[in-house]
């Protein structure tokens, strides 16, 4: 009973240190999202979905300053709609963008596909990338999608993830050092680990591992209430000996 | 004594065993029966996000339709019921208001999102002059919701039915309470619209659904923790892309040129 107060005071003690110093730590869930680098020249700014007011302008920026000489963008497919849209895809959007921002319209590609994922973007890239094998490209989306993002390349292209580095958009809806302290920011990160972990489990080997860990857990809890049992004089079998009848 | 002990044993080690051996069974069919009936109980985890309270009354006369980003419907499907109100009640409007302003109406790229509702409802033989927009004074729903209770000051007892999307209806409920005086949240009925892809009956189904769950709850959380925005956000200049971006070297400039 007094261990388990004991138990019971130093987690609590741990959670007030942990809400007392979030300032300290929790940045680091965020800067750990972030694997941009500075650019580099390539021969494409690869324009990640989903992110149509930032991500083309910095794409945009980066062939306007020569450090890419084309620039890719995904094909989204429209959401279902029983009526006319109301606007056009997000694709034909980000294209307009570009061409408003001074990209010349040829120096726009279009990777064709459903794209409704991060990772479906990427198995295009890949297609892209074996067709010109000197490629390089530079992944274009928001500081904190450049994690998963990376898992997706890293996953589906192997050696070839070496031609690719990706460069962060910013984003005026949260400050990264001070993700928690905004709606879009807490949503954001927390959304972020848990799409990675969809990522890993579904894409990556995270039920193998998961499977693993689960039997090794498994078999650790048997042979720990086997040997209880023993101890505590319970023969596991249930089968009578001599000496336990008294015989 | 001992001997006594000794004997119960065997019997105590066969209990022992039932009773586990009976409990791995229940768990088991426990899964099983949640997994064969999981379209009776999936819907229960959807249900805490879905807005509180009944569809609208009918005398809403005002339809509030809002576009978080500035470049699209949250959600699109609003139109749609906004219609049917205003074609049933002669008398009913559209008051539209904007989260953060897009760059893509800065750019020349689409029209103000306004517009684009007043075009839609011309389409449908509704008059553009229905739509009334209204301006709060600063980026967020927060800040939407105390421009509409301005605004309802001045309509006296009008009722307003507030579109969102289903998902969200718990989480919106939440800021606009805090956010609004009570008389004028008293007057709002948020109807939570299902999307086509999936609704509360079926998210599990596809991941859009599985997306939207969580979406929606990580939008609860976040609105239960703190309703309040964070003054301060404004949007960046176009500028601040250009300043990110360093100029590449010009030794290799010249190759890399497109």
């Amino acid at each position: 009973m007094k261990r388990k107060w004991i138990c019971l005071l130093l987690a609590f003690f741990a959670l007030a240190a942990l809400v007392a110093t979030h300032t300290f730590w929790l940045p680091f869930l965020a800067i750990w999202l972030d694997v941009s680098e500075p650019p580099r020249f390539a021969d494409y700014a690869m324009v990640m979905g989903g992110g149509i007011e930032n991500r083309p302008v910095v794409a945009a920026f980066l062939w306007k300053k020569r450090w890419v000489k084309e620039i890719l963008i995904s094909e989204i497919q429209p959401r279902e709609s029983e009526g006319r849209a109301l606007l056009p895809p997000e694709h034909e959007l980000t294209r307009a963008m570009l061409i408003r921002l001074g990209v010349p319209e040829e120096r726009i590609v279009t990777l064709r596909g459903n794209h409704a994922a991060t990772f479906h973007e990427i198995e295009s890239l890949r297609r892209l990338l074996s067709e010109n094998p000197n490629c390089r490209v530079l992944i274009v989306t928001d500081a904190l999608h450049t994690r998963r993002t990376a898992w997706s390349v890293r996953h589906l292209l192997g050696a070839d993830a070496r031609r690719i580095s990706f460069v962060a958009a910013p984003s005026e809806r949260y400050e990264l050092r001070r993700w928690w302290q905004t709606g879009d920011g807490f949503f954001m990160v927390t959304s972020e680990y848990l799409k990675l972990l969809f990522y890993v489990l579904r894409y990556g080997r995270g039920v193998l591992w998961l499977g693993g860990a689960a039997a090794v857990g498994a078999a650790l809890a048997a042979l720990f209430w086997v040997f209880h049992c023993f101890a505590k004089g319970y023969p596991p079998s249930g089968e009578e000996s001599p000496s336990a009848t008294g015989a | 004594m001992n001997d006594r002990n000794s004997t119960q044993t065997p019997e105590r080690a066969a209990r022992f065993w039932r009773a586990r051996v009976f409990g791995l069974l229940v768990a088991l069919a426990a899964c099983g029966l949640g997994i064969a009936f999981r379209s009776h109980w999936l819907p229960l985890l959807a249900y805490p996000l879905l807005p509180p309270g009944v569809g609208p009354g009918p005398d809403a006369v005002i339809i509030w339709i809002r576009s978080g980003d500035g470049h699209s419907f949250s959600p699109e499907e609003a139109i749609e019921e906004a219609s049917k109100i205003l074609r049933r009640n002669p008398q009913s409007h559209v008051i539209f208001t904007e989260g953060w302003p897009s760059r893509l109406v800065e750019l020349g790229v689409i029209p103000p999102m306004v517009e684009v509702l007043r075009r839609a409802l011309q389409e449908e033989g509704l008059s553009p002059d229905r739509v009334i927009k209204i301006s709060p004074e600063g980026i967020g729903l927060w800040y939407e919701a105390q421009a509409i209770d301005r605004f309802l000051g001045t309509q006296h007892e009008a009722r307003v039915v507030f579109f969102v999307e289903e998902f969200a209806g718990r989480s919106t409920a939440t800021v606009l309470h805090a956010a609004m005086s009570p008389d004028a949240y008293r007057r709002i009925s948020i109807v939570g619209i299902p999307r086509r892809e999936f609704s509360c009956d079926n998210w599990w189904r596809s991941r859009a659904g599985v997306k939207g769950l969580m979406v929606g709850y990580l939008y609860l959380l976040y609105a239960l923790i703190d309703p309040r925005p964070t003054p301060g956000l404004k949007p960046l200049p176009l500028a601040a892309f250009e300043e990110l971006i360093p100029a590449a070297p010009t030794e290799i400039e010249q190759n890399a040129a497109p």
